[in-house]
């Protein structure tokens, strides 16, 4: 309300509230292709369990069309259960793969802490396309998955 | 001109953080920007006000960080944290409805009437400098009931004209925050490295109301990119403590070696 970003994304409309009349900012709903996201385990029937900072994971399945989550580990039960945790029923899916260590570099809560050096060194990394490209190349694209990171 | 001598003596940029700090208090329900608001609030939270109640904007309510946060989504703030809800639960049954007292920002540039730019220098297609984008704080700026913004001073970044708002403070000043429909307070305080403004409480526009110690008018309107008011009853912002010096070093150190760990 009162700022410039409505002027440059025509996605944000403007809408009354139909009950206080009060001006309401609004967005276009996302509907994804695929959602792809990162959980601590699945159990063997592909029900998948987040806890942390959960921020809008969730959503984003529900939003995609399909969803692949990638999982620390697959255990038998997922416990110890809370009435309320985030867990994502298996139909609700379409694929789990196994990748431990696979928010690296940020941190998988419970499972292992987020390198801050890291972080901090991709503001240098990121700062212009030729370091960037050179680091997904020796990094990312020149590597089998994860032969850094073990 | 006062010297100091009897009081511990401090950077301008911790200056800062400790005079933002002050304006916390144990009632507060505060919504913490990263960077130098979160600085100031888990100062005042050590310090002054042990009974504040943080919120970062990933969902971590009533968090008590060690270590200051590198970002909002750090395991650091979950597992402090009286406990974690989802973003749209943060956007809507807390800051929406009304329950944050204190919304705390940074910006990388600030106009006369607090409004805040976060998202590019130069034109919107083809900037000069991209900056990280709003964040969450557009939001936290009209939902919480009022704000603080800190922000180092400098031509740069105090202008006359924001190359975009990312913000909305006071809009064109007046009650331009009222005829948008907005009905919590805005921007209360603006705390720099050289002193504290406020808003007129008429026109909307920033005033100097207290120096900070050993910092003259003249220092304050050359890091001003407009012809800066200073309040009738300009006052000075009162001297560190030693409490608050030691309490703000220990914090910054824990930090840097937390950081430095790789894992």
């Amino acid at each position: 309300m009162g700022v410039d970003l409505p002027r440059f994304n025509p996605s944000i409309r403007f809408i009354e509230c139909p009950y206080t009349g009060e001006k309401l900012a609004t967005v276009r709903a996302l509907r994804p292709d695929v959602a792809v996201i990162h959980a601590q385990r699945a159990d063997r029937e592909g029900n998948v369990l987040i806890e942390g900072i959960i921020g809008v994971q969730k959503e984003c399945v529900f939003a995609a069309r399909r969803a692949i989550v990638t999982v620390e580990e697959v255990v038998d039960e997922l416990v110890p259960r809370f009435a309320n945790a985030v867990i994502l029923p298996h139909w609700t899916i379409d694929a789990v793969a196994v990748a431990p260590r696979g928010a690296y570099p940020s941190y998988a809560q419970g499972y292992y802490n987020r390198s801050n050096a890291f972080y901090q060194e991709w503001d240098r990394i990121s700062r212009d396309r030729e370091g960037f490209r050179r680091w997904m190349e020796e990094n990312v694209l020149a590597k089998s998955a994860y032969s850094s990171l073990s | 001109m006062n010297t100091l001598s009897t009081e511990p003596v401090c950077t301008r940029q911790e200056m800062m953080s400790i005079a933002a700090s002050r304006m916390l208090s144990s009632d507060d329900v505060c919504l913490v920007g990263i960077g130098a608001p979160s600085v100031a609030c888990n100062l005042a939270r050590l310090t002054h006000a042990p009974g504040i109640r943080l919120i970062y904007e990933s969902g971590t309510i009533d968090t008590k960080p060690q270590v200051l946060p590198l970002s909002v989504g750090d395991g650091e703030l979950c597992d402090t944290a009286l406990v974690t809800v989802s973003l749209p639960e943060i956007f809507r049954y807390w800051l929406q409805a009304g329950r944050v007292t204190v919304g705390f920002l940074g910006a990388a540039q600030i106009d006369r009437y607090a409004n805040l730019n976060t998202t590019v220098i130069g034109d919107y297609a083809t900037p000069a400098v991209r900056l990280p984008g709003a964040g969450e704080a557009p939001e936290i700026a009209h939902g919480c009931r009022r704000s603080f913004i800190i922000i180092e001073m400098s031509p740069r970044r105090f202008v006359e004209e924001l190359s975009f708002v990312t913000t909305f403070g006071f809009g064109r000043g007046g009650n331009h925050r009222q005829e948008l429909g907005i009905h919590t307070e805005g921007p209360v305080a603006v705390i720099t490295d050289l002193c504290i403004l406020r808003p007129d409480p008429v026109t909307r526009e920033l005033v100097v109301t207290s120096l900070h110690p050993g910092v003259s008018r003249e220092d304050v309107q050359q890091a001003c990119g407009w012809p800066i008011r200073f309040a009738d009853d300009l006052t000075q912002t009162p001297p560190p403590t030693e409490l608050e010096v030691n309490t703000l070093r220990e914090l910054q150190q824990r930090t840097r070696k937390a950081h430095e760990k790789e894992h």
